[in-house]
């Protein structure tokens, strides 16, 4: 072990602009995944902490009769994030809006009969923003069942967006550490193409693939830790700098911004490690196939 | 001496090695028993080098089996081929020194790559340099050395392991007669420790004075007149 520590920083000093890439990819991948990390759980957290509950208004038509109303009731009860459904029926509705339009309620005088039609009142459960529009779907999609509105309409498409930013991160960030795997493989196999006669010694008297190999996995683990170290702690720094400016402007502070989760920042870990060494294995196994 | 035993350690059976067109060995068969002392003679080009490579398994044989203490070479799995190369010591004809090590390193590398501690490596690497004299130049890179400092380097690394049988390849071709003499008294003695030594070689006074079993190559073949010496040195090895 410690003779491969030994040749593999040996051989990362011998190839330093080499290596010096191979860190920086890797660094680089992990800066963006997180940052894109960074500014999804900033947005989705805000989004689901500032709308503590999202009310959705579904109007019933005219002519559904009682059973119905209650059979739509019962349903929307049994969906998934509801946390409570409430009958509001035309006469309840009328008087609120009466009571809503205070001084104008003289408006209202002239009506023969009450154009509000019966309504139920649902309310999500928090954090199901992401769920809304899909909720409001299937809402609507029930018989007698007139139109289903709420407030937060922009909400729903927003989380949509979230979703497909989610999406254009994971995807980016995936083919940044192709690329970083690509480029560690390559580093390997170029030290060992240097170090080929040595190589063939070593196997010659009796070396194992794998006493052989250790150091070229030590050098491209060291790539993958090294870029993700240095990836972590720019976007932590920038994480420092913002949120130090946040809360110096918002004096309040009651709107903080959080930190990639230690689970996302394991993840992120592994995959750089990892990377390291799928791109070793990759080459020693091309060299040694023979 | 070292009574050979009845297993041999080495079998050949009709062993053919051809690199193309060019026949390098041709039905080459014969045993070598534990603790022998063997002279691989001939000419250049007869196939001395080919021989000994086959047994390493640096080349495969074209046709026919080797075996080296039971183990058919045609037949062994790929992770078991390191173990085989332990089992011996190397002196390669090239020396194969590594460059970019330097003395020190080059020996001890054989250690590592068995897995000895390191002190253990110190201590032996040391000690085999004291034995070939060549413990003043530990620290330099074998291109400052002169051909005959780094064959001397060359047996120190294929001795340091201790290993049961010796390959040595020409191991004197670049030594003046005295280093030659010292060389040669050195393989006697791990000879007579209980190693099997094979020893190729053209140079006529190294033949005379090792008095080993000879078996005297031409182009290939095994040539008839070391039937005689077979059975001469055979189980009175010095
Ligand atoms: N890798 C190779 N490719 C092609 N031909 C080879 C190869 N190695 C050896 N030969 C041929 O095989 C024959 C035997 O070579 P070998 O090296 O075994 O001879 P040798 O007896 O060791 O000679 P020397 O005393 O000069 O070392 C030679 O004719 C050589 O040209
Ligand atoms: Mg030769």
């Amino acid at each position: 072990m410690i003779p491969s520590l030994r040749r593999a920083i040996r051989d990362i000093n011998d190839n330093r602009f080499l290596n010096s890439v191979a860190v920086l990819t890797v660094a680089l991948s992990v800066l963006i995944t997180c940052a894109f990390s960074l500014i999804w759980t900033n947005v989705t957290h805000w989004i689901q902490t500032s709308e503590t509950s999202i009310r959705m208004l579904v109007y019933l038509k005219d002519d559904a009769s009682a059973l119905q109303r209650q059979d739509i009731q019962h349903r929307i009860q049994e969906m998934e994030g509801i946390l409570d459904v409430k009958f509001i029926p035309r006469a309840q509705a009328l008087e609120s809006l009466r009571s809503q339009l205070r001084q104008q309620a003289s408006l209202l005088e002239g009506l023969e009969e009450n154009p509000l039609p019966d309504s139920l009142e649902v309310d999500l459960k928090a954090g199901q923003v992401n769920q809304i529009a899909s909720i409001a779907g299937q809402i609507g999609a029930l018989t007698a069942v007139d139109s289903v509105e709420y407030g937060q309409q922009w909400m729903g498409r927003f989380a949509g967006l979230l979703n497909l930013f989610r999406f254009a991160g994971v995807i980016l960030g995936s083919l940044f550490f192709i690329a970083s795997g690509l480029i560690i493989a390559n580093t390997a196999r170029l030290a060992l193409y240097s170090r080929r006669e040595e190589v063939e010694i070593m196997r010659l008297i009796g070396a194992t693939d794998r006493f052989i190999t250790a150091p070229f996995y030590i050098q491209s683990l060291i790539q993958g830790a090294c870029g993700c170290g240095m990836g972590l702690s720019v976007i932590y720094a920038a994480y420092l700098y913002m949120s130090a400016r946040l809360t110096s402007e918002l004096a309040s502070g009651f709107w903080q911004i959080r930190f990639i989760s230690i689970e996302s920042i394991a993840v992120i870990i592994g995959c750089s490690i990892g990377i390291g060494w799928i791109g070793c294995f990759l080459s020693m196994k091309q060299f040694f196939r023979n | 001496m070292g009574n050979s035993s009845s297993v041999p350690v080495i079998r050949l059976f009709h062993v053919h090695k051809a690199y193309g067109a060019q026949k390098s060995l041709v039905d080459i068969s014969l045993d070598i028993y534990r603790n022998e002392f063997i002279l691989v003679t001939g000419p250049s080009g007869a196939g001395k080098s080919t021989l000994l490579k086959l047994l390493y398994l640096a080349e495969p044989v074209s046709q026919g089996q080797v075996i080296v203490d039971g183990v058919n070479l045609n037949r062994i799995s790929r992770n078991k081929i390191p173990h085989l190369r332990r089992s011996f010591g190397i002196i390669f004809q090239d020396y194969k020194l590594i460059p970019t090590r330097t003395v020190f390193d080059n020996v001890a590398l054989v250690l590592e790559a068995m897995g000895e501690k390191r002190r253990q490596i110190e201590k032996k690497v040391n000690s085999v340099l004291r034995t070939v004299e060549m413990e003043h130049k530990q620290g330099a890179f074998p291109l400052s050395l002169s051909g005959g400092e780094q064959q001397r380097v060359a047996v120190a690394r294929a001795i340091a392991g201790s290993p049961r049988i010796i390959l040595a390849d020409e191991p004197t071709g670049s030594l003046d007669p005295d280093a030659a003499e010292i060389i040669l008294s050195l393989l006697k003695g791990i000879h007579q420790k209980g190693a099997t030594v094979i020893l190729a070689t053209h140079d006529r006074t190294l033949i005379e004075n090792a008095h080993g079993r000879n078996i005297h190559l031409v182009q290939g073949q095994l040539s008839p007149n070391n039937q005689s010496d077979d059975v001469a040195s055979h189980g009175q090895i010095s």
